[in-house]
């Protein structure tokens, strides 16, 4: 979820409309959205990831005013000759930057304020944190263009970082300038870093870093501005300035398209055209599930700010609105007409699918399993699959380890895949302590077992285990229940002796099916009792099911 | 009556009968001989049935510290200096010459300064005697013995003066102790009178053999006694997987399953999830250091490439730059079961079937109070021989909950990278007064049908079983859902339940 932070008052402002909190709020869950938090007059709204265009005021007041039955947003624009020009040697640093010029703003602390959430917002989601792509916005007055994108070695590049007032080389920005330490790892390992200039050779930020104080801070005492988004996918700048110029934009400015002079071609910037897509009825009556005349598909496709640009008997042609970056399909229209139509509007159809219906074998013989252990008076736990070698193998006196899956990263301390359920179950012995003894516990659950026979070079293998804690606990208490598995089962098991470090040799026994050891049983070792802090005696067993072919 | 006395409750009453006072669990132990442990639980007892009283005394214990401990063992050190005094001495030789430390000498030798028992003479000291000094001394030795023998020792009055000198002194540290005494009371006494004492303990299979049972009476149990005990119980968490699973059958659900361990290819690049989607990052999945590289499937992962691309023959766009297959080798901990539900749609099975599965799923979380790092999905997928709409969607979701005791439902369009139209569903609860998102569901998009030759809508839904595990059972701290954090008490108690919601 992306969160949008306004304000009621703003919001109205931008809508143009009368409207309560309520009315806001049942509008908004209809289109998609959630109305977080309310904290006064200030409004928190989720909105899905997809909406890129909806992550400002102004975007999201567009969106909703065709929809609330109001007028669509039209901007002015203009196009001038003005050229930005993006530099080949750009291709392996930061390969794309576009640009846009936005008159006749008129900027307040407020809207400066407004401007810098949303180019953050940005920045930290559809930006990939500035890594995809990054937005600058610079007073018109002192640029003199064309504007060029270029790279220059680290110690050519010489300018006033922005909330500073010393000049500083590229490099010194990288490792002075908050801004700068920030986001160096997404140029440092370049030789040459990527600088955006004026055609007098005057710096006007180093992006996608930081602005010059002098050419790229922008004060209430600013009118008009250029605004470039430079990055490493050339739909993705594009999509960003267009929606950074439309928000600017929005309620006085004037958009002037300027010429984007990419090494291998020129586009006017930014793109404000949508793009012709047909919705074929049929389709839209097999997706929704309810029956639509073509009127009324025009009329909730004009509610989601769709054009009509022509009909036939069987399908329609809309231009998309051109701040949409999720229209990919067909399926996506229909889902905006779905959306205007309202999901509570649809009456519910059972579909008739005949089927029928059933558990695995496994699911059935795990029953079956669990039924068993607590007919035996054994308490089931669930552990969980990621734990540490730690409890593994070192708690448990395990000297070798077996081969293990494990993760790159994590943010609890959980770095392995259990290969047996034995210590997860000494771990739920040891947060409970306080409690009642004996403790006799069970889980019957998947590990992880890695092997190169597998396409994803690991299964999940059904183990069971058991332990049973108790001053009366002794091989027998353990036998008793291995043997009562054996009968009811028919298991063909044969018992060794075992030299499992986890167990007290001569008191533990590994399990055999068909001469492959499945298991083992016993009384644990002292050692691996203390090791979890367990005052009293432990016996157990674990037994993988995973050779037997009973499911 | 008397009968609802066991053996040792029996015993305790007329060993204590005769015992006037109150006394301290510790006298009672000394005098009837009794372990102290049985002593005070029989005392207890006979207290709750009314046949002792009990008094309940705030004491002082003084106990030895280490120095008083030594000071036990080797004497006051004053007496020591004293007792070594035999005739005038310089101060210098006899520091030199007594066993004392030179701390305890100088302190001891200004003490008995100052009550008068030695005194300086042109740098000799010379032993005076002061007899009432002598006799307190005696006293003290006396006391600090008493104190070290008898434990607890508890402050009486006429001590009150040397404990208040010891303790500035060191030798003895003071708590404060709550005493439990006890008396026989006249209940007590009565029923004691009226004790037949052949009462039958235990039936032994030897009286049932001999017959010896026969005009005796059993002695009655307190019926009410609470037992620790250990017994089987299936978990909570698996009661309520396994009254998910049974909605499945009846709906005509067949259950499916993969490994946990998944590559990419199926987890995300079949749900037509961009490459670079920021789940995708590793703070978000578990990404595999061993094993790491998996295998993908020849064909389907070129049709897969090319809908990322370019949407293929799906009439989608696609997703444009370029698909990387070692990006989707990559091995992960699965972070949906749909990776499971994209397996089966594979498979071509002939239409129609309905799959279900709750399942282990996996996410790079910090685990608190409000996050797992693995948790359990609930999935089912309907693939018909007919395209199926939002509304049957819908409808099935309608029967589903029903089914779980969710009676009131909304639905709130949502994005999923793999369904279109999407619908998050948001259910009524009565006992909460509200409504609680509990699940997320859609139509697949062509984009993910079609690469497995599906061309007709599929739908399916999901939801989060450890949520709806809190929500049901009224667990605030989602470590307490499962996992070996839980309170195996809680296991014990928590009740079954019928219906999901209720």
């Amino acid at each position: 979820m992306v969160t949008l932070n306004t304000s009621f008052k703003r919001l109205k402002k931008l809508l143009g409309a009368r409207i309560t909190l309520e009315e806001l709020e049942e509008k908004l869950f209809q289109y998609g959205m959630e109305l977080d938090g309310v904290n006064g007059d200030e409004l928190i709204i989720d909105i899905t990831p997809d909406r890129a265009d909806m992550v400002s005021p102004q975007g999201l007041a567009r969106a909703l005013k065709p929809f609330l039955g109001l007028d669509s947003i039209k901007y002015k624009v203009k196009e001038t000759k003005n050229k930005f020009i993006i530099a080949k040697e750009l291709a392996s640093i930061r390969p794309f930057a576009v640009g846009a010029i936005v008159k006749n703003v008129n900027f307040t602390d407020d809207l400066i304020k407004e401007i810098i959430w949303v180019q953050e917002k940005l920045h930290a989601t559809y930006c990939r944190n500035r890594r995809k792509a990054a937005i600058g916005i610079y007073p018109l007055d002192n640029i003199k263009f064309p504007v060029y994108f270029k790279a220059k070695s680290p110690k050519e590049i010489k300018f006033i970082p922005l909330d500073f007032n010393e000049e500083l080389t590229g490099d010194e920005i990288l490792k002075k300038h908050p801004t700068g330490i920030k986001y160096a790892h997404l140029i440092n390992k370049f030789s040459k870093y990527p600088v955006l200039e004026d055609s007098e050779g005057k710096i006007l930020s180093m992006p996608p870093i930081i602005n010059s104080e002098i050419m790229g801070k922008v004060t209430k005492n600013t009118k008009d501005v250029f605004i470039e988004v430079t990055g490493t996918n050339l739909e993705t700048v594009n999509q960003i300035l267009t929606l950074m110029a439309t928000v600017i934009a929005h309620e006085t400015g004037i958009i002037e398209k300027l010429i984007t002079v990419l090494p291998n071609k020129e586009i006017k910037t930014p793109l404000l055209e949508g793009e012709k897509m047909s919705v074929v009825f049929n389709n839209v009556k097999e997706l929704i599930g309810v029956e639509l005349t073509s009127g009324q598909i025009k009329r909730l496709l004009k509610m989601m700010d769709y054009e009509i640009l022509s009909e036939t008997e069987n399908d329609i042609i809309v231009k998309t609105p051109f701040y949409r970056t999720d229209i990919l399909h067909e399926v996506d229209v229909i889902d905006d007409i779905a959306r205007a139509y309202g999901f509570e509007n649809i009456v519910p159809k059972m579909p008739s699918v005949s089927t029928t219906g059933g558990l695995r074998d496994e699911t059935l013989f795990i029953e079956k399993l669990r039924d068993f252990m607590i007919g035996n008076g054994y308490l089931e736990e669930y552990t969980f699959a990621l734990t540490t070698e730690e409890e593994q193998y070192k708690k448990m006196n395990v000297r070798i380890q077996p081969p293990h899956a494990t993760v790159i990263e994590a943010k609890s301390p959980y770095y392995s895949l259990r290969t047996w359920v034995l210590p997860e179950l000494l771990k739920c012995v040891e947060q409970n302590l306080h409690r009642d003894f004996p403790m006799k516990l069970f889980d019957i659950g998947d590990v992880i077992i890695p092997h190169e026979k597998y396409e994803v070079k690991a299964k999940n293998e059904l183990h069971l285990g058991v332990i049973n804690v108790s001053d009366k606990a002794g091989y027998e208490s353990i036998k008793k229940v291995f043997d009562a598995l054996v009968e009811t089962f028919d298991f063909k098991f044969e018992l060794k002796k075992s030299n499992h470090d986890s167990f007290i040799q001569g008191r533990s026994a590994d399990i055999y099916y068909k001469n492959k050891r499945i298991g083992v049983m016993g009384e644990l070792h002292p050692k691996v009792i203390t090791n979890f802090g367990i005052k009293l005696p432990v016996v157990a067993m674990e037994i993988s099911f995973e050779d037997l072919n009973i499911y | 009556m008397e009968t609802e006395l066991s053996a040792i409750e029996r015993k305790t009453l007329s060993l204590i009968k005769n015992l006037k006072s109150f006394q301290s669990v510790e006298v009672l132990a000394e005098k009837t001989g009794m372990k102290k442990d049985s002593l005070i639980k029989a005392l207890s007892i006979l207290e709750e049935k009314g046949f002792v009283d009990k008094k309940e005394k705030v004491l002082e214990e003084v106990s030895l510290t280490k120095t008083g401990i030594s000071v036990v063992k080797k004497g006051f050190p004053e007496k020591i200096f004293l007792n070594g005094l035999k005739k005038p001495v310089g101060i210098k030789d006899y520091k030199k010459k007594s066993k004392l430390k030179e701390q305890e000498f100088n302190i001891s030798m200004g003490l008995l300064k100052r009550n008068d028992c030695i005194k300086i003479e042109k740098g000799l000291i010379c032993k005076k005697n002061n007899e009432k000094f002598l006799k307190e001394l005696n006293q003290k030795e006396e006391l600090i013995n008493k104190i070290n023998k008898k434990k607890p020792f508890y402050l009486k009055k006429e001590d009150e003066k040397y404990v208040e000198e010891f303790l500035k002194r060191g030798l003895v540290v003071k708590k404060i102790r709550v005493v439990r005494q006890y008396r026989i009371n006249e209940n007590g006494k009565k029923i004691l009178k009226n004790l037949k004492e052949d009462l039958i303990e235990k039936l032994t299979p030897k009286m049932i053999l001999d017959g010896t049972w026969k005009n005796k009476k059993f002695r009655s149990y307190n019926l009410r006694t609470k037992y620790p005990s250990s017994f089987g119980k299936k978990h909570f968490l698996k009661e309520m997987t396994g009254l998910i699973k049974q909605i499945f059958i009846e709906m005509g659900f067949k259950e499916m399953k993969s490994d946990y361990v998944e590559t990419c290819f199926w987890n995300f690049d079949n749900c037509f999830m961009r490459q670079d989607h920021p789940n995708r990052e590793i703070m978000d999945t578990y990404f595999l250091k061993y094993p790491s590289k998996g295998r993908i499937p020849e064909d389907l992962s070129k049709i897969i490439k090319s809908v990322h691309e370019d949407g293929w023959k799906t009439g989608s766009k696609g997703w444009g730059g370029e698909w990387s297959k070692k990006e989707a080798e990559k091995l992960i901990l699965r972070t949906h079961t749909t990776a499971t539900t994209f397996r089966m749609l594979s498979k071509c099975f002939k239409p129609p079937y309905k799959f279900f599965s709750v399942d282990r799923i996996f996410r790079n979380e910090t685990l608190d109070f409000k996050h797992l790092h693995e948790f359990h999905q609930v999935e089912g997928v309907i693939v018909a021989d007919k395209p199926l709409s939002l509304a049957n969607l819908i409808a099935v979701l309608k029967e589903f909950y029903k089914k779980m005791g969710v009676k009131k439902l909304r639905f709130k369009p949502t994005y999923n990278p793999y369904t279109e139209p999407s619908m998050e569903i948001f259910a009524y609860l009565p006992k909460l007064k509200k409504w609680v998102e509990l699940g997320n569901s859609g139509v697949f998009r062509p984009e993910v049908l079609l690469p497995h030759g599906i061309t007709k809508p599929v739908i399916a839904w999901g939801l989060g079983l450890e949520r709806l595990a809190m929500l049901c059972y009224g667990i605030d701290d989602i470590r307490q859902v499962y996992g070996h954090f839980v309170d195996v008490e809680n296991i014990k108690k928590t009740k079954p339940i019928f219906k999901v919601s209720e």
